[in-house]
């Protein structure tokens, strides 16, 4: 076994003196005769075989183990393609409106409730209320203070409505 | 041992890369003879060589396409020490684990012939083996078996080139000596 390719005179001599040098030169050389002359047994024959017949082994168990990965994987890319095709056809029917159908959705008016997202509104909407009650009272005589008449009610109400709308 | 030229290796290696049973079949053939030898000199041991060489070409299934050139037998004695250092660990454990069984059951000669390295010597080489400190004795076989250069055991093993040649030869100066009185003696 005398495959190394290194100069190892040249070697020892770097970190040797010239004469310890040769001295160490001579052990390892001696020493690795020594281990050359008394072989290590070889591997038995059996042992081999069933060396080889565990490889073939495991290399059947990892190509039938990527066949499983690959079909799964394949499988997998399947099924999300045929959930985002389905997503996509749902979304774009959902998108298209009938021609000459509201701009603004029904639903979202009918169920807003304007006094609980503004309380200025919930204001208004009560002095509203209290106008629309004075001029109810006073047409029908019900108001005996007439600190106020009907016309400038009404237009103290147009004032009212007029500020709402400006926001 | 069949020996195989670089081209030939290039080839083998490519076809284990491509999961071809014949490649791996051949890499055996020509590796399996230095690598058992390289266990059973740090283990002394039959059965451990032979467990530890299908546990390294059973690994070589799955690690050969982290290969990635350079000199294979580099890599190749990497995984082999891994798996030696691997089993080394595993041993002191079950070691500790008989020494305490040992005291309680108070069967120690029996134990100790369980126990494997201490026992079990087949050569005159791998007896005076133990007498070499244990990493001296793994860059010893690292360089006989896998005909690394110093340069390289030094890279492989992330030390100074100084100290494994310093390790080295003590080890085999050592060896010699025992060897060599060993001899007289006979």
């Amino acid at each position: 076994m005398n495959g190394k390719k290194e100069n190892l005179k040249e070697l020892l001599n770097k970190f040797y003196a010239e004469a310890e040098a040769a001295k160490a030169e001579e052990d390892i050389l001696r020493g690795e005769q020594i281990i050359s002359d008394n072989p290590s047994p070889q591997p038995d024959e059996k042992l081999i075989s069933e060396i080889k017949s565990r490889i073939s082994v495991e290399l059947a168990k990892q190509d039938r183990r990527g066949v499983r990965t690959y079909l799964r994987t394949a499988l997998a890319a399947a099924a999300v393609i045929l959930i985002v095709s389905g997503l996509i056809v749902m979304y774009n029917h959902k998108t298209v409106k009938p021609a000459g159908s509201p701009i603004i959705s029904q639903v979202g008016i009918e169920n807003s409730d304007f006094t609980a997202d503004d309380a200025e509104l919930a204001v208004l909407a009560a002095d509203i209320e209290a106008l629309e009650d004075e001029i109810l009272a006073l047409r029908l005589g019900e108001n005996g203070t007439e600190w106020m008449n009907a016309d400038e009610i009404e237009i103290e109400l147009l004032e009212i409505n007029e500020d709402f709308w400006k926001g | 041992m069949e020996k195989a030229d670089s081209r030939d290796l290039e080839a083998v290696i490519a076809g284990c890369k491509r999961r071809d049973s014949e490649s791996f079949s051949r890499l055996i053939d020509v590796y399996s003879t230095r690598l058992y030898g390289f266990f059973y000199r740090l283990s002394g041991d039959k059965t451990v060589s032979d467990d530890l060489l299908s546990e390294l070409f059973v690994k070589l299934v799955e690690k050969i396409r982290h290969y990635h050139g350079g000199r294979f037998e580099a890599w190749l004695f990497t995984v082999a020490s891994n798996i030696w250092h691997d089993w080394l660990r595993a041993k002191q454990r079950d070691d500790k684990v008989l020494e305490a069984r040992k005291e309680e059951l108070e069967l120690g000669a029996k134990l100790k012939r369980l126990s494997g390295l201490e026992t079990e010597v087949i050569d005159r080489l791998g007896w005076e083996l133990k007498n070499i400190d244990e990493q001296s004795r793994e860059l010893i076989m690292l360089r006989y078996y896998s005909q690394m250069s110093f340069k390289e055991i030094a890279q492989m093993q992330g030390m100074p080139i100084g100290t494994v040649l310093s390790k080295v030869h003590r080890g085999l100066a050592r060896l010699r000596q025992l060897m060599e009185q060993y001899s007289h003696e006979w």
